[in-house]
């Protein structure tokens, strides 16, 4: 038996799940990873780099990645311990029309990924707060996300300033993994 | 079935879960409601078939019923092992499936007593599920209604015992431990199921019954026994139970057990395997209070088993006495989690966005207060100590066993003696270690056991995980830890560690969940150098791996941005060295870790892993792969490699250890390289100008570093050279050579200035030539190959063409033109390529570091004399342009000597290819400048013949057509040598002069390369295929053939729909030459290279080009057409494949047989038949036809050949009309002649051919002998054609008279 099949084992009892936050830059996703994980949000710099923090939700451990705005995010698709359960794409909702235009080229680009297939999505539709936002409706329809046949996949608008409703989209994407990959007892 | 089987399987691993079907977009935002499973239709109609088919046998169509019958249902088990990777897909449909299968079989066995054939398709099904899902997920949907539970038990006891049903039995055993769970009193069940025990007598009740199955099972060698386990579990823990037959039952095990572990008997081993499990199925699910008084009784066993001779031998059943410990121990502890347990904290997302209860848990925080007051039982201790030897046994398995139980044990201890247990296991690490090696502050690990490690590893990162392995510990466990990572322990030719290594990266990775950023600061540096060296510079993939996860986890987790992260750099590394980059061996360490060394944190510790212990590791891959990467490294950090690689390299150059010794000097020789090559290309700033000189290096250098490289081969020990491992040993060192040589080695005479002046030159330069040439002689071609490099790099670097301090070519060609050194050299290479019976000994200025095989050998024969032969040949084309332009026509004419040698024939192809690539290599070596300068038309135009003569060579040894090495040595040199002669033209004629390259050589090239492109050998095709294509394409080369066919050959190799033109492929390659056949200057040697094929030897080529050549030849015309007299008729084919038969002998014997069988094709496809009947004009070349046939066979003794022609002979006699009548004649005659051969087989194919022709040919020509047919089929098949000829003969007179034909006059005669 080797190390890979004890650690499979392992991560089925322990119900561990591995969330990326993805999304282009400036789109809010450390401030969520903050907000969910009770942070401080009024200050927040630049991602450089990558976070991990683990949280727990409904009896799950969530090992939640925010791997920032890199040139190469390939690198964070799976390793040797971990595959990917699930992916958060975070939208911000007042953005350019170019910018969005970019965010749906990035995510149609992510979801192509083999290393990504049966990893559930949830997009957060984020800064709802403010009056410019667009509605989850038409982030959408921008998105294109009526198109994507390959991945289980929600929009919940959100403000990770406000914390408001970044409860409901985590539990939906939770609870989607855990129908996915773990059966509840 | 099988492999069928097994195919579907590794596919379906390969591919990602099913996509999804229907997309139903019921409200936005939910996308997404449909399901994974995509086959649950498929399945629950088979399901739904196979209970009718056992329920209403009637209702099936016969076709199902075979189908059923025949198993075929096994299409089931097939879908759901694609989900074997991802069971949970599985989930949502998983109550409607085993309701689906459990339902039909509740029916019939409510409804039929006895075994019901054909239910066992649900059965399997169900078992299938529980091995994709797991049995307990499985399970809990299966009917669980008391009154089930006599009928499941019946259907039990009625499944036969043979093999086929285990998973019957399996399933049904499982169905009644879920079953005996009713809540009823069992007693209320128990009807008047009347079982007994047939020779007792005894009525036994329903629990017995069922404790009695139980029993039976647990010994079974399938999987019954775990089914068993848990129905006796489940069973005895009732409360209605446990006080009547639990201990009765513990008693039987260890009773059983213990006479099983003295009697040791193999076959009792599923016995104590069902035991085991059943104990550890009990004391795990059964309740605490009831097992507690029971458990005196189980220690003492499982002690004793542990030291009996099954459980040595046996691992599964040494893992489960550790399972069955550690389940004792948990059961003697309270079930709690440890309150002093170090928690990090994790928090609740629900609680951090306000709508939840508080954090979590954190550090400190848990359990009751009272738990320090429990007592801890004396027993823990021995229990622990069972778990701490699992650790160390020799078996994965057993180590995991152990080291969760260490785990789960420590969480229920106090926190004194939980500390007591960590000690211990990290003092596994301490066990048989040695005082470290001088020089090093490490401890000596050459004694201590993998496996010990291997089990603390995993024990560590367990306890962890659970936050018993306190930080205070940290300090002390990550020295052992990153030990572990590089874990890797010589055993004879290869090393063990893989396992550690990998354990060493999960302890890490570990490490970095669990513990508080700010606890792992201090130790985070060591750690993440020793990860990068892991994850870029491992052996094995695995670990190159786990140890990129683990330093991603780190910098996700510590925060890695910038030079002054916790990790520095740590996230430009995380995508350098990625789970994808690190995935290929040679790229891992080439690029990665290079790029890597930029970083300066990562750079010391990846050149030194590099440069200690992958330049001596036992895998030659890994040396080499050590050596390019030191090459790199030297850009990156000359200075570091210089002082601190390099004095640890030399010393190691002539160590003892093959493996180091070889290992240091590919690396010296790569560092040297890349040295020089950094300071010729950038002189260094901080090389004061005094030092800078036209020399590389400095006065320091010389003497530390230059002086001790340059002698190492001088005073190399000669026992190394000559004794086991000295071909790696000879191999490092010209390598060494060659790298000194390119990188303009320091040296003070090298080359011998003036002419009559004393030779001067430094005196390592004879050891290394001593070594070239001794090492050229070698008898391992791969040896020679790099002696041959090393030659050619050595001779750059004694006779150069340009110098820094020399720029006078002319200057440096006349001290070669007198150099004695470089005259003996040649003197050599012309000496040892020469083919003589009995070279005579000669002797070298430098001999010294002949092997001593090799002097034994001088003088020696001509068997012993190819090796050097071959390794002079190689390296005669690699020397430098210097020693060409010097020596270069008497290296040619040797050269063409050898590949031309009549004497021995087909001797040496390995010498003869070797010279033809070098003739080659000379011209290209020369140039266009160096060609029209030193080589003589005559000698050009004789290589050029010697080319040619080297395409014809065919020699056959016992390896088989070895003269196609030669051959496609020669194809090689055209795509070469045609554009490099074209530009000496060009040169020739501007200087006045008359081109060499005449377009008859270059035509002549072209059509020899097309009939090899069409011969039978499929390598050979490609590489004559591969040269012909890269010819037609050459821009401004004339080859001398029309620009028609030129363009025609180029369209038939152009790349085909299927991409590019597969020469392997007959299928392709065929249909597209045939074609070619229509040009006139490329048929005769096209149909030379095509008969060959036809009448070759395996199946495909004969088919495809056998029938590509038929349809050619069949869509001919027959006649040249007025209108266009250039196309081909039949008749002109027919013409022109006779005449092939005039070939000269080299040509012709090679493919003689195969002409007369290809005369038979043209003769079988009819195309003989048609110009027969078209006019008597065209009859002289169908008679030709026959009379080449029959001369190929006069007097011939090759019995192949002549049952080929009589198979001509009887298509001929068989050709009907007038104007055939001749040649009919002439082929019977020619039939019956043979009657009376010297070889009986030719006699009775020709009086069977007689019979054939007679009985095919036409009505009127059977008209001819209508009357006499009875005399002639009387002789023809009565006759014993086996007696002696002599006694035939009025036999053949008969036939002759029958026949009327005459036959000649010496038979008459006779
Ligand atoms: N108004 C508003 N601003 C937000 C919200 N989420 C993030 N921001 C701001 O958007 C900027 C970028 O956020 P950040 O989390 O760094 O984005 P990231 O690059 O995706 O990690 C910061 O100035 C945040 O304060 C939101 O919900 N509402
Ligand atoms: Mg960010």
């Amino acid at each position: 038996m080797g190390l890979l099949s004890i650690l499979r084992k392992l991560k089925a009892r322990e119900k561990e799940m591995r969330i990326l936050i993805l999304g282009l830059d400036n789109a809010g996703k450390t401030t969520i990873l903050k907000c969910i994980n009770g942070e401080d949000t009024s200050e927040i710099s630049p991602t450089l780099g990558f976070n991990i923090k683990t949280l727990e939700h409904n009896g799950f451990k969530l090992n939640i990645w925010d791997v920032g705005g890199q040139k190469s995010i390939r690198s964070y698709w799976r390793n040797y311990f971990e595959q990917t359960d699930g992916l958060v794409w975070v939208v911000d909702s007042a953005d350019r029309p170019d910018r969005m235009e970019d965010c749906r080229r990035e995510l149609a680009a992510l979801l192509q990924e083999e290393r990504l297939a049966g990893a559930t999505l949830l997009i957060f539709a984020n800064k709802q707060d403010l009056p410019s936002a667009r509605t989850k409706e038409q982030i959408a329809e921008i998105l294109k996300l009526a198109d994507i046949q390959t991945h289980h996949w929600h929009i919940e608008s959100c403000s990770a300033v406000t914390g408001d409703r970044l409860l409901k989209g985590m539990d939906w994407i939770v609870g989607d993994i855990a129908d996915r990959v773990f059966m509840l007892d | 079935m099988l492999s069928n089987a097994s195919n579907v399987k590794s596919t379906a691993k390969q591919m990602a879960p099913p996509p999804v079907t229907e997309v139903v977009v019921d409200e936005l935002g939910d996308g997404c409601a449909a399901s994974f499973f995509e086959e649950k239709s498929e399945v629950l109609g088979l399901i739904n078939r196979i209970a009718t088919l056992t329920l209403q046998p009637g209702e099936l169509t016969p076709e199902e019923k075979r189908i059923l019958s025949e198993g075929r249902w096994s299409r089931l088990p097939l879908i759901f092992e694609r989900y074997q990777e991802q069971p949970g897909l599985l989930d949502p449909h998983l109550e409607e499936l085993v309701h689906a299968a459990a339902e039909p079989l509740r029916t019939a066995m409510d409804n039929v007593t006895g075994h019901i054939d054909g239910l066992d398709a649900l059965f399997n099904l169900l078992y299938v599920l529980c091995k994709v899902r797991g049995y307990k997920t499985v399970v809990r949907f299966l009917t669980h209604e008391a009154k089930d539970l006599e009928p499941t038990l019946a259907q039990l006891r009625s499944t036969p015992a043979t093999p086929q049903y285990w998973p019957t039995r399996y399933i049904l055993l499982l169905w009644l431990s879920l079953i005996v769970m009713t809540p009823f009193d069992l007693a209320t069940i128990d009807s008047s199921l009347d079982i007994r025990v047939q020779s007792s007598g005894q009525q036994l009740g329903l629990v017995d019954t069922l404790v009695m199955q139980g029993k039976q099972f647990l010994s079974s060698t399938g999987k019954e026994y775990e089914g068993a386990a848990i129905l006796l579990t489940r069973l005895l823990t009732r409360r209605d139970t446990v006080e009547t037959h639990l201990t009765p039952f513990l008693n039987w095990c260890i009773e059983e057990a213990l006479r099983v572990h003295s009697e040791a008997l193999p076959m009792n081993v599923f016995l104590l395997r069902g035991i085991l499990y059943a104990l550890c199925t009990l004391y795990k699910l059964g309740p605490r209070h009831l097992l507690l008084p029971t458990l005196s009784k189980i220690i003492p066993l499982s002690n004793t088993l542990a030291e009996g001779s099954i459980a040595t031998t046996n691992s599964l059943i040494r893992k489960l006495i550790v399972k069955l410990t550690q389940r004792i121990g948990l059961c003697f502890l309270k079930p709690k989690l440890a309150k002093w347990r170090y928690q990090r904290g994790s928090r609740s997302l629900a609680a951090n966005l306000g709508r939840g209860p508080a954090i979590v848990a954190q550090g400190g925080i848990g359990g009751d207060d009272m738990d320090d007051d429990d007592e801890i039982p004396e027993e823990t201790e021995e229990i622990i100590q069972m778990m701490l030897n699992g650790l160390r046994d020799k078996d994965t398995i057993v180590r995991w066993s152990a080291a969760k139980g260490v785990g789960r044990i420590s969480a229920r201890l106090p926190q004194e003696f939980a500390t007591e247990i960590v000690a211990s296991v990290i003092a596994l690490f301490d066990e048989d270690t040695l005082p470290p090696v001088a020089g090093s502050t490490t401890p000596n690990l050459a004694a201590v056991s993998d496996s010990t490690w291997h089990g603390a590893c995993l024990a560590v990162a367990e306890l962890a995980r659970r936050g018993l392995l306190m930080p205070e510990w940290l300090e002390k466990v990550v020295p052992w830890i990153s030990l572990a990572l590089l874990f890797d322990m010589k055993r004879g030719s290869h090393s063990i560690g893989a396992h550690v290594r990998d354990a060493g990266n999960y302890v890490c990775w570990s490490f970095f969940r669990a513990y508080d950023p700010a606890l792992l600061l201090p130790h985070i540096s060591t750690l993440s150098k020793r990860l990068i060296v892991s994850a870029t510079l491992d052996r094995e993939v695995n670990v190159r791996r786990a140890a990129s996860a683990a330093f991603q986890e780190g910098v996700g987790r510590l925060g890695g941005s910038g030079e002054f992260g916790a990790v520095p750099n740590g996230i430009d590394i995380v995508t350098i060295a990625d789970y994808f980059s690190v995935g290929n061996r040679v790229s891992s360490v080439l690029e990665v870790a290079v790029s890597l060394a930029n970083y300066g944190d990562y750079r010391t510790d990846i050149i030194t892993h590099i440069a200690q212990v992958m330049t001596s590791h036992w895998d030659k891959a890994i040396r080499i792969l050590a050596s390019q990467a030191l090459y790199k490294l030297t850009f990156i950090d000359l200075d570091f490699v210089l002082n601190s690689v390099l004095p640890d390299l030399i010393p190691r150059a002539n160590s003892f250890d093959l493996v180091v010794r070889h290992g240091a000097c590919l690396a010296l020789g790569e560092i040297c390289l890349a040295w020089s090559q950094i300071r010729n290309g950038s002189p260094r700033q901080d090389i004061s100008d005094k030092e800078l000189t036209p020399i590389w290096w400095t006065k320091d250098e010389e003497e530390k570093i230059v002086k001790p490289i340059t002698n190492i081969i001088p005073t190399y020990p000669q026992t190394l050279l000559d004794t086991f491992g000295s071909d790696l040993t000879r191999i490092s060192l010209c390598h060494l050579i060659a790298c000194l040589s390119d990188a303009n080695w320091p040296s003070q005479y090298r080359v011998e200035y003036g002419i009559n002046q004393t030779v001067t030159y430094d005196p390592f330069l004879v050891s290394w030539w001593s070594l070239v040439h001794s090492t050229l002689e070698n008898r391992d071609e791969s040896v020679q190959i790099v002696a041959a490099k090393a030659m050619a790099s050595l001779s750059n670097y004694c006779w150069p063409l340009t110098l820094p301090t020399q720029t006078n070519t002319q200057t440096l060609i006349d001290t070669a033109r007198n150099s004695a050194l470089l005259k003996d050299m040649v003197d050599t290479i012309c000496a040892k390529t020469k083919f003589v019976k009995n070279p005579a000994p000669t002797t070298r200025i430098y001999d010294r570091f002949a092997s001593t095989t090799a002097k034994a050998q001088q003088g020696g024969n001509q068997m012993v004399d190819r090796f050097p032969r071959r390794g002079y040949a190689l390296a005669a084309g690699m020397v430098s342009k210097c020693v060409k332009v010097v020596h270069g026509t008497r290296i040619l004419e040797s050269l063409i000597a050898l590949v031309t040698a009549v004497e021995g024939g087909g001797e040496d192809a390995e010498g003869r290819r070797n010279a033809v690539s070098a003739i080659v290599g000379v011209y290209v070596g020369l140039g266009v400048d160096g060609i029209c300068e030193v080589i003589p038309r005559t000698l050009f135009t004789e290589s050029m013949d010697a080319l040619f003569i080297g395409m014809e060579d065919y020699s056959i040894d016992s390896r088989g057509d070895v003269g196609s090495w030669i051959r496609e040595a020669c194809f090689k040199a055209w795509p070469v040598l045609l554009p490099l002669f074209t530009s000496v033209n060009m040169a020739m004629v501007a200087q006045g002069k008359d081109p060499y390259l005449v377009p008859e050589i270059s035509a002549r090239a072209v059509k020899v390369l097309l009939r090899q492109s069409v011969e039978k050998i499929d390598r050979v095709r490609e590489s004559a295929g591969v040269a012909l294509s890269q010819v037609l394409n050459l821009k401004d080369v004339n080859l001398g053939i029309l620009d028609s066919s030129r363009n025609l050959a180029r369209i038939a190799l152009q790349e085909s729909e299927s991409g590019e033109l597969n020469w392997l492929n007959t299928a392709d390659v065929y249909p597209r030459m045939v074609k070619l056949l229509a040009v006139d200057e490329f048929r005769d040697d096209l149909m030379v290279g095509l008969v060959v094929s036809v009448g070759g030897i395996s199946e495909s080529l004969v088919r495809y080009s056998t029938s590509s050549f038929v349809e050619f030849v069949n869509a001919l015309p027959l006649k040249s057409q007025l209108s266009d007299t250039s196309l081909l008729s039949l008749q002109t084919m027919l013409k022109d494949f006779t005449a092939l038969f005039s070939k000269p002998s080299y040509i012709k014997d090679r493919i003689s047989v195969s002409l007369i069988e290809v005369t038979d094709v043209l003769i079988g496809c009819g195309a003989v038949a048609r110009v027969v009947a078209d006019s008597d004009e065209w009859i002289s070349t169908v008679g030709n036809l026959f009379d080449v046939v029959k001369k190929e066979v006069f007097k011939c003794k090759d019995v192949k050949k002549v049952l080929a022609a009589i198979k001509v002979f009887i298509g001929l006699a068989a050709l009907s009309g007038v104007a055939a009548k001749s040649i009919r004649q002439k082929a019977l005659t020619q039939l019956v002649v043979y009657l009376t051969h010297t070889y009986p087989r030719v006699r009775r194919a020709s009086s069977e051919g007689l019979y054939i022709a007679l009985t095919t040919c036409g009505e009127e020509e059977q008209a001819e002998f209508e009357e006499k047919m009875e005399l002639i089929e009387d002789v023809l098949l009565t006759t014993d054609w086996d007696q002696p000829a002599t006694d035939l003969k009025e036999y053949r007179a008969k036939m002759a008279e029958y026949l009327n034909v005459k036959l000649p006059a010496v038979l008459t005669k006779a």
